[in-house]
């Protein structure tokens, strides 16, 4: 299952935040018509990512205990998630934490705030031009 | 991809959004308690570590998902604020007794860096204006005086960048539009009134008279200028105050201090021009002419020539300040202000005499009768404008201070009294339709009972600013007692009124109060009554307040509307 398929399907995504999470599941699941498994913690996503399955995964920066760069570190241990595409969303926009994310492996940075409506064309179009 | 989301998808984000207002709501009363808890003295000096962190975190949450919910100026007001408070919050813990000394300075950067927070809940507030789902949320016309107060733009203008910086960032703070200009370029596109202008001590002069040519250019006043200067001694003052500068900030600038005195020199400003002024005259050419005059440069004018009718004018129009022909065919106006003052409710109003007398004892004898001030005719145009203001300025200022309740900002008991019985006067004459609300909190004993008089303090205060926000300026609101408010919609019939408030019920229920003991949300119950269908203003204000006990006994928390006019009042 880590073939990577042709189109985007499979989002797994990570948020602490539970209005954040929700408004972005709307914006994933159906305005974006993704499949989304989506876990408010790095731990849980470590748990349950694997039997996802997700062709790219959606990390939130800053998070409580787990933060995004080492949920990231800890899932390239793990065979079933490594090497997916990662894209980080992060409030912080300044150019020497983005470069530092491309440098950690991540494909794209997302900018917080986040527009609901466009969402999902953001990440259709980091997938076709960057993975 | 289609552009058309699929169905359901705006009420689910409309939905998410509220919830998330509520929580971004509680967080910033969460804020401001923070604020509140951090002791101002220097008896203390307390670790502030934990505060620091949560606030952080709090602006940090806000700064990354306001704009999701389409609060984007709350969001980029937060993430400024979030950036200031980032060294702090990354310092960690301070515990050995060399800290001791950087703990006090987090201290104060971080009241000093909460103190936008207030911005933050106006944000919050008006961004809810704007985008509710219910168009037509206030009573009558949508003209220009309905609106609520409106944004104060600050011009920063040949100072150094780093000045500029700092302005930028600690004024913004305080939900001022920030704009920085050249001096070569320097325009003032928004309303007169609004605005306001910062500079430094080495361009002052050039502002200034930037400035001076715009003001003569199209007659309104220019802004207050302010000058920012390194030297603080009385001959630079001086130097400044002769340059054309308004106020005087030494540097390093106190940003708290500047944005209290921007905002004052701002509201000063508009209260100039929107002074009322009562002219009695019985040359009716001369009269027009003064009028025009006033007019021209923003106040509101009446102008009579019958002396007879001074008193009724006086309480309905209620000026700011009086301008008195001295001699008026058979009267004389000396012996009309003594009448005047015959009046409690009149002794303070500036009375300024209009006269030929030239000579100064006269003059003088005139003064001991209950003027004010003389201005010797012909008085020019000019003269009478700039007089017309000072008087104005210092009457207004006073009377401030005479008829507002100090907790809220709103009109004290007898005030609000006499002015529903000024516009039951109104009504009568003009015959127009005009309604009294009363106003009170649901179970409020039991709120300052279990949770204290300071939050029963925070909620009124919540409930007079909703009020002044949500009605018309040209409504009246006061507070009538401990928590309860009279509320005056002029044209306005009961049904208005009604739509109105019931929408501020519903908006005020939503309002969530953080306590130690967990989330508080109030109601509140109101009476409406038609002003013009009885025969007083009081009568009136019973029947409103009948109408509010009714709405308590019927289980609270809506509004209710006095019909019951066969029985007795």
């Amino acid at each position: 299952m880590v073939r990577q398929s042709e189109e985007l399907q499979r989002i797994l995504y990570v948020e602490d935040d539970a209005d954040i999470r929700a408004v972005a599941e709307l914006a994933l699941e159906t305005v974006g018509g993704f499949s989304l498994k989506s876990c408010s913690s790095g731990q849980e996503a470590l748990r349950d990512g694997p039997d996802f399955a997700p062709d790219l995964i959606l990390l939130d920066v800053m998070m409580p205990g787990m933060d995004g760069p080492s949920t990231f570190r800890a899932m390239q241990q793990l065979p079933a998630l490594k090497g997916r595409p990662v894209v980080f969303m992060t409030a912080k926009v300044q150019t020497e934490e983005i470069a530092f994310y491309r440098e950690l492996g991540a494909v794209e940075v997302i900018p917080k705030p986040f527009d609901p409506m466009t969402l999902a064309d953001q990440i259709r179009e980091i997938w076709t031009s960057k993975v | 991809m289609d552009n058309n989301p699929p169905a359901g998808v705006a009420d689910k984000l409309a939905h998410l959004r509220l919830t998330f207002r509520q929580r971004a709501a509680g967080e910033l009363e969460q804020l401001i308690s923070i604020a509140e808890r951090l002791p101002h003295g220097k008896q203390r000096r307390p670790d502030t570590t934990d505060d620091i962190a949560l606030s952080y975190g709090i602006l940090h949450r806000l700064a990354g998902s306001a704009g999701t919910f389409g609060y984007t100026a709350l969001g980029d007001q937060a993430r400024r604020l979030e950036h200031r408070l980032k060294p702090l919050a990354e310092h960690g813990a301070l515990t050995t007794d060399d800290d001791l000394c950087r703990r006090e300075k987090n201290r104060q950067q971080l009241l000093e860096i909460i103190a936008g927070v207030e911005g933050l809940r106006s944000l919050l507030d008006e961004t809810d204006e704007s985008l509710g789902a219910t168009p037509e949320r206030r009573a009558g016309s949508g003209d220009e005086t309905n609106k609520p107060a409106r944004d104060i733009h600050v011009v920063l203008c040949g100072l150094s960048e780093k000045a500029t910086d700092f302005l930028d960032h600690a004024l913004s703070n305080y939900g001022f539009l920030i704009s920085t200009m050249e001096i070569e370029s320097l325009s003032l596109q928004t309303k007169p009134g609004m605005t306001t202008v910062v500079t430094s001590e080495d361009r002052l002069a050039e502002v200034s008279k930037v400035l001076g040519s715009l003001e003569h250019a199209d007659g309104t006043p220019g802004p207050p200028l302010l000058c920012l200067g390194r030297q603080d001694d009385f001959n630079s003052r001086y130097a400044l105050a002769e340059a054309g500068a308004d106020a005087f900030f030494p540097e390093p600038v106190d940003a708290p201090q500047l944005a209290e005195r921007i905002e004052r020199l701002v509201h000063e400003q508009n209260e100039l021009v929107s002074g009322k002024i009562l002219i009695l005259d019985d040359d009716e050419h001369l009269v027009a002419h003064y009028r025009t005059v006033l007019e021209n440069a923003g106040f509101r004018v009446r102008a009579i020539s019958k002396p007879e009718t001074i008193l009724s004018e006086l309480s309905e129009f209620r000026p700011d300040i009086m301008l008195l022909d001295v001699r008026m065919g058979a009267y004389s106006g000396t012996t009309v202000a003594k009448l005047i003052r015959f009046d409690p409710e009149w002794v303070s109003l500036p009375i300024v005499y209009l006269s030929s007398e030239q000579d100064k004892h006269v003059q003088l004898e005139a003064l001991a009768k209950g003027a004010d001030e003389f201005m010797t005719k012909p008085v020019s145009d000019d003269y009478l404008v700039r007089t017309a203001q000072i008087r104005c300025y210092r009457a207004r200022q006073l009377n401030e201070l005479l008829i507002k309740d100090s907790l809220t900002g709103l009109l004290k008991h007898s005030v609000i009294k006499q002015e529903v019985e000024n516009e039951h006067a109104r009504c009568q004459r003009m015959s127009h339709v005009s309604s009294v609300a009363m106003v009170d909190l649901d179970h409020f004993k039991a709120v300052n009972d279990q949770h204290g008089h300071r939050t029963g303090d925070v909620v009124i205060k919540a409930l007079a600013n909703l009020l002044r926000n949500r009605l018309r300026s040209t409504d009246q609101i006061g507070r009538y007692g401990g928590e309860e408010f009279a509320i005056i919609l002029p044209e306005c019939t009961t049904d208005q009124a009604q739509e109105v408030l019931t929408q501020i019920c519903e908006a005020f229920a939503d309002i969530s109060f953080a306590t130690p003991e967990g989330d508080l949300s109030v109601t509140l119950s109101a009476g409406i009554a038609a002003l013009d269908a009885f025969a007083s203003g009081s009568d009136a204000l019973d029947a409103a307040d009948q109408a509010l006990y009714e709405r308590k006994a019927a289980g609270r928390n809506g509004v209710t509307v006095f019909t019951r006019f066969d029985a007795a009042l």
